[in-house]
């Protein structure tokens, strides 16, 4: 089964495991600094691990899907027939096999996902990228947090640290003449007309300004002005046209939501966005029934040429080492084919993957069961992983606010992993 | 709920207050902290032989009863003494000792091994609930050898490496009780051993008048075998707002600014509060009396001036006019109305349009789309059409002025196929399954504001609410289901013949039980949702009208006197007890007229009290000393934009001619960015600003097609001095001289209708447009 590299680059690491915050700068110190970019391909829904990059050929026949599994790169790694692109691009990922949690409704298990904590009925957590946001601020005028197309609810967004927090939407990607949503200013009024119109609102603003005893008003004014720095930067509008690229690369993308989004991430990371999140509508993984066709036909072609493009474009651009892709759902399925030929939510394992932004290419982290419903070997819980994340940008996942109800609330809770370090 | 007020001690002159106000000790040597609240004070013990007064506790002598004397140069305090023959055992017990000491000392909270992962292995129940399940994970960490040598006192005492640091010391009380309980042979309790069943604290209420004030507070133990124990120092204190009071771990609080918060204590699963105002300066002696319109006023002005805190000035004219249009109906005064009522000499004038607006239709649209929210009508299978239904009943109800404890019996009773019945019918179409654990969290969450949720899957860590409450509760919805039609293709809310609620734990069948009250027989041909009715609108329910004054008080004030408006528990007490209290007494006595109830709120001169602040009531944003400015809602401000600008929007599915507010159920653009819920769950609406919002207004459709627009209401200003007739029709008051001067210079140097366009959109994006102030 399994090759003589693959088991040196698992073997190889066996004895690592989770760092102390110490541990953590000393390791980034002799690491070369990266000023890190996020870009997490989210398949809200849940991705099916089981067919896809822990597919379990030998296991059950009652579980197994009509899918085939292919070689990649790397010997002994074996992905879904579906995902050929991405198969070719192994050396540049790690696979981690032994993802596990215990939320396996979509609203819990997202919130985790996203904010690296278990949902509370009275604190809402800020997602990952918030406190990001909190923590390191924008690089420039552009919104430091993207959403693609936009966020579900409140597990994306700033929870209590407030919504000057929250992601930025940037709306459907793959239409005809995409464009930011009240980016440009309205037909026939340009920015000498603007100027005129903000020197009377200044006036009528003069009369109640007295009123506000809080930041409610300089909040507000912090808002029109970003929103003006934003709807005049060139830098902006750059990033945001997409139709600036090559037809080529875009058909390489795929003329898809995920392939057009994740374009449209590298291009917004390239202008400084810090972290951006590439959906396909909410909950569009979400398979409980007739899966297969839908993987092999939409989904998987989908994710593969969004995947692996993105790959090589930022390699190409030399970004790829800066810029941390993670691809990931908030749970995987379950083994079991339900009545409807689809597979349930899972929770108790599933696979992630990373690329770029230093972590190692080629690995395989932790296994699965002989079904891959639950973690035979190294589990990874995602406060771990959060803990990585904050550690991999500077942020001390230690580092405790205060919430809305005055409990102390950790940025993580977990332990970075080093091994991704 | 029941929230009892106490409070002594404040006015110059009174006798002192004295803490606890009785004592009891259980056997010699057993003592109890007492806190005297006056200055000079010499405390003496009547006999001697009983008790005795030793460094700020009573300690217990020998058997009797005596009195206590707190002689303060105000006065002098008597509080008596009982000193009875200790009943416990001697011996440590592992539940009212031992498991104590690991929420003091913050073991089992949220983020360390109470936390629903432990902690390092070793993980405790949040908050020492669960004593039972804690005796198993202490007793592997402790060595019945050598009680020193036992893992918990090595780590608390950081001897070895502990993440959470040093709790305590060898030569503590706490190291010495657990030491000695281990040397005991480290035994759980017997079953017959005492339980605590009250936790008390005192003071409940105390201002601190001042930076740095101190209140100590005491915390008392009762138990079932009848004793009682002082446990001051074997609780945990927190408080809800740290940067106004902080509290030590021995109990001390201490003022840090002006403002207030209520101090949580707790120990085994017990959780009590104690209310902590701090204000700037005592109360003087020149606080002016402000005059009252109503009740409403009595209680609000009362806590002001305790606070030294004096309300702002009544709001002009042409605020109250805007406030109350926006407010009741959802809509701006026209410029005519503004015109008249500003012209208006009349005495009683805001009564007057108080009366007038609460009779308009619009004002049960208000009503009918927020409980639509509320109820998440039209989710799921109903989809908008039944969503329809649902809020036309509410709409008729809130005409009608149907009163609120009928409104919510048609409510609970509702059956019926969801598409072509006539009744609220699709209620109870929540969820998935539609089961009875739904239900129950949603009833009591929005109609007795209490969220027993947490208690579906383990007892409240810091309520009482216990599993057996939450399933007693759901077995009211046992029969309740949700099935479909088969000849009209659509789901109806049906109430079977039988079905039960089971215990996830005892797996038996559960009797019906009213929150904090008795059980309640499920007879086959009754429906039982009758009695719950029944028992939820009465009048002495504690919860039902109390739950829903504080949202209609929350709708006009802009703050729950309760917040969150659906959180009620001992632990998150009202801000001001007695308005609360004396509303629900009104509501109720009124027979649960709504709109005598708003007329109420809206006639106060709280209510009509100008935004500004003076200089004492800047920091204030509890206690109502000035009128709380909101933004306007989604909708409200969608319609003032189409009625400023005279274009109306268009809401696919609907009408022409329907106004945001009549859009019962889905949303636009502009309404789901500016905070309409999509009632997924029962969830308050979030006011803060954020940059899509800003960005819209900028330059989104909302304004900027309505400013473009042939037909818009610039095109009624082509000529003439239009000035005065913008401010009126945006912001319901004439413009400043400079607002005038700049406006006319514009009109003098520029194209008249770019010019107006200019000056729409500048006032559409001020803040005295986009705030209800």
């Amino acid at each position: 089964m399994m090759d003589r590299r693959s088991y040196l680059r698992m073997g190889s690491i066996a004895a690592l495991g989770s760092l102390s915050w110490s541990d953590v700068l000393r390791l980034r110190a002799a690491a070369p600094a990266r000023d890190l970019s996020i870009i997490h391909l989210f398949l809200a829904g849940g991705l099916s691990h089981l067919d896809t990059f822990d597919m379990k050929l030998n296991g059950d026949a009652k579980y197994r899907g009509p899918f085939k599994a292919i070689s990649t790169s790397v010997a002994g790694l074996q992905v879904c027939e579906h995902l050929p692109l991405t198969a070719k691009r192994a050396d540049k990922y790690t696979v981690i096999r032994s993802m596990t949690h215990k939320q396996s409704a979509h609203g819990a298990a997202q919130t985790l996902w996203l904010s690296g904590h278990d949902a509370l009925p009275t604190v809402l957590a800020p997602a990952i990228g918030s406190v990001v946001m909190k923590e390191l601020g924008p690089r420039n005028e552009l919104p430091g947090y993207v959403f693609v197309p936009q966020p579900r609810g409140n597990n994306a967004r700033a929870g209590f640290l407030g919504p000057r927090f929250n992601p930025f939407s940037a709306g459907e990607v793959n239409v005809a003449k995409y464009a930011v949503r009240d980016m440009d200013l309205p037909m026939g009024v340009d920015w000498a007309r603007v100027e005129r119109r903000r020197g009377l609102q200044a006036l009528v603003d003069e009369k109640i300004r007295r009123y506000d005893t809080t930041d409610t008003f300089e909040t507000l004014d912090a808002y029109y002005q970003s929103a003006f720095d934003l709807m005049k930067s060139p830098l902006a509008k750059k990033a945001f046209d997409v139709g600036q690229e090559p037809e080529k690369l875009r058909e390489r993308y795929g003329r898809t939501s995920m392939g057009q989004g994740c374009l449209l991430a590298r291009r917004l990371v390239e202008a400084g966005v810090r972290f951006v999140t590439v959906a396909r509508g909410d909950n569009a993984w979400d398979h409980h029934g007739n899966i297969f066709p839908t993987l092999a036909n939409d989904f998987l072609p989908e994710l593969d040429k969004a995947f692996a493009t993105l790959l090589d474009d930022l390699g190409e651009r030399g970004m790829l080492d800066s810029t941390l892709v993670i691809v990931s759902g908030e749970f995987g399925r379950t083994a079991e084919i339900n009545v409807n030929a689809g597979r349930d939510h899972w929770p108790n394992c599933y696979s992630l993957v990373l690329a770029g932004g230093g972590v190692p290419g080629g690995l395989v982290w932790g296994a699965s069961d002989a079904d891959g419903m639950y973690v035979k070997e190294r589990p990874v819980e995602i406060p771990d992983l959060a803990a990585t994340i904050f550690a991999k940008l500077g942020i001390d996942p230690r580092k405790e606010y205060v919430s809305n109800i005055g409990r102390p609330f950790r940025v993580a809770d977990g332990k970075a992993l080093e091994f991704l370090l | 709920m029941k929230f009892a007020v106490s409070l002594m001690a404040v006015c110059v002159g009174a006798a002192p207050a004295v803490y606890p106000p009785s004592v009891t000790l259980f056997g010699v040597g057993a003592g109890q902290t007492v806190v005297v609240d006056g200055a000079e004070c010499v405390v003496t013990v009547a006999d001697g032989g009983i008790a005795e007064w030793v460094g700020g506790r009573v300690v217990a002598k020998g058997k009797g009863a005596t009195w206590l004397t707190a002689k303060c140069a105000a006065g002098l305090t008597t509080v008596p003494v009982t000193v009875r023959a200790s009943g416990a055992a001697l011996k440590k017990s592992f539940v009212n000792d031992v498991a104590p000491i690991f929420t003091m000392g913050g073991c089992s909270g949220a983020n360390c091994h109470g936390s629903i992962r432990g902690q390092r292995g070793f993980k405790l129940s949040l908050f020492g609930y669960e004593p039972a399940l804690d005796f198993e994970a202490i007793s592997k960490r402790i060595d019945r050898g050598a009680a020193e040598k036992s893992l918990v006192l090595l780590k608390a005492t950081a001897a070895v490496g502990h993440g959470g640091g040093f709790r305590f010391a060898a030569d503590s009380l706490e190291y010495r009780t657990i030491a000695e309980w281990i040397r005991e042979g480290a035994p759980y309790d017997a079953g017959a051993a005492p339980r605590m069943t009250e936790l008390r604290v005192y003071p409940q209420e105390q201002i601190l008048v001042g930076k740095d004030a101190t209140q100590q507070l005491v915390a008392v133990g009762y138990y079932s075998d009848g004793s009682v124990r002082d446990v001051t120092q074997l609780v945990q204190y927190s408080s809800n707002n740290p940067d106004v009071v902080q509290v030590g771990k021995n109990g001390q609080a201490r003022a840090l600014q002006t403002g207030e918060t209520a101090v949580m204590v707790r120990t085994m699963g017990k959780a009590v509060a104690a209310r902590i105002l701090v204000a700037g300066s005592r109360a003087d002696a020149g606080y002016a009396r402000v005059p009252r319109n109503n009740f409403i006023d009595e209680h609000v002005f009362a806590k002001l001036q305790k606070l030294n805190i004096r309300p702002s000035a009544v709001s002009g004219d042409s605020e109250f006019l805007r406030r109350v249009y926006l407010d009741v109906v959802g809509k701006l005064p026209s410029e005519e109305e503004a015109r008249a009522f500003l012209a208006s000499k009349e005495a009683n004038k805001r009564a007057a349009v108080v009366d007038r607006l609460l009779a308009q239709p619009e004002f049960a649209e208000v009503w009918a789309l927020k409980m639509a929210e509320l109820t998440r009508a039209g989710t799921r299978e109903a989809g908008a059409k039944g969503g329809r239904i649902v809020y036309e009943w509410l709409r008729r109800a809130f005409a009608e002025n149907r009163p609120y404890d009928q409104l919510v019996t048609g409510l609970v009773l509702s059956q019926g196929a969801h598409l072509f019945g006539k009744g609220p019918s699709s209620f109870y179409n929540i969820s998935f399954d539609s089961n009875a654990a739904d239900h129950a969290t949603n009833i009591s969450q929005i109609f007795l504001g209490v969220r027993i949720e947490c208690a579906k899957c383990h007892n409240h860590p810091w309520e009482k609410w216990t599993q057996d409450d939450f399933y007693g509760f759901a077995a009211f919805f046992a029969r309740v289901g949700v099935k479909e039609v088969y000849e009209n293709d659509e789901n109806a809310t049906v109430y079977n013949e039988e079905g039960v609620v089971t215990h996830p734990k005892t797996k038996k069948a559960v009797t019906p039980k009213y929150l904090d009250g008795g059980v309640e027989a499920d007879e086959q041909d009754k429906d039982i949702r009758e009695a719950l009715a029944r028992w939820m609108t009465r009048a002495d329910n504690p919860f039902f009208a109390r739950a829903f004054v504080n949202r209609v008080w929350k709708q006009y004030l802009g703050r729950g006197l309760v917040e969150e408006v659906d959180d009620f528990r001992v632990t998150n007490p009202p801000t001001n007890p007695a308005l609360l209290d004396a509303l629900a007494a009104d509501f109720v006595r009124n027979k649960f007229d709504i709109r005598r109830l708003v007329r109420t709120i809206l006639l106060s001169r709280t209510y009509q009290l100008s935004a500004e602040p003076n200089e004492t009531n800047r920091g204030d944003v509890l206690n109502y000393s000035r009128f709380g400015m909101r933004r306007l809602g989604a909708e409200t401000l969608t319609d003032a934009i189409a009625q400023v600008t005279g274009v109306p929007d268009k809401f696919a599915g609907y009408p022409p001619g329907t106004r945001a507010m009549q859009v019962y159920a889905g949303a636009n653009y502009m309404l789901s960015t500016f905070g309409r819920l999509n009632r997924d769950i029962i969830c308050e609406r979030d006011a803060q600003p954020d940059i899509a919002q800003t960005m819209h207004l900028i330059s989104g459709e909302t304004i900027q097609k309505k400013l473009a627009s042939d037909g818009n209401v610039i095109s009624q200003w082509m000529t003439g001095d239009v000035v005065d007739s913008v401010f009126l029709r945006t912001l319901t008051r004439f413009p400043t001289a400079a607002e005038r001067a700049a406006l006319d210079a514009a009109l003098a140097g520029g194209e008249r209708r770019a010019v107006l366009q200019d000056a729409l959109w500048a006032i559409l994006n001020s803040k005295e447009f986009l705030y209800n102030h």
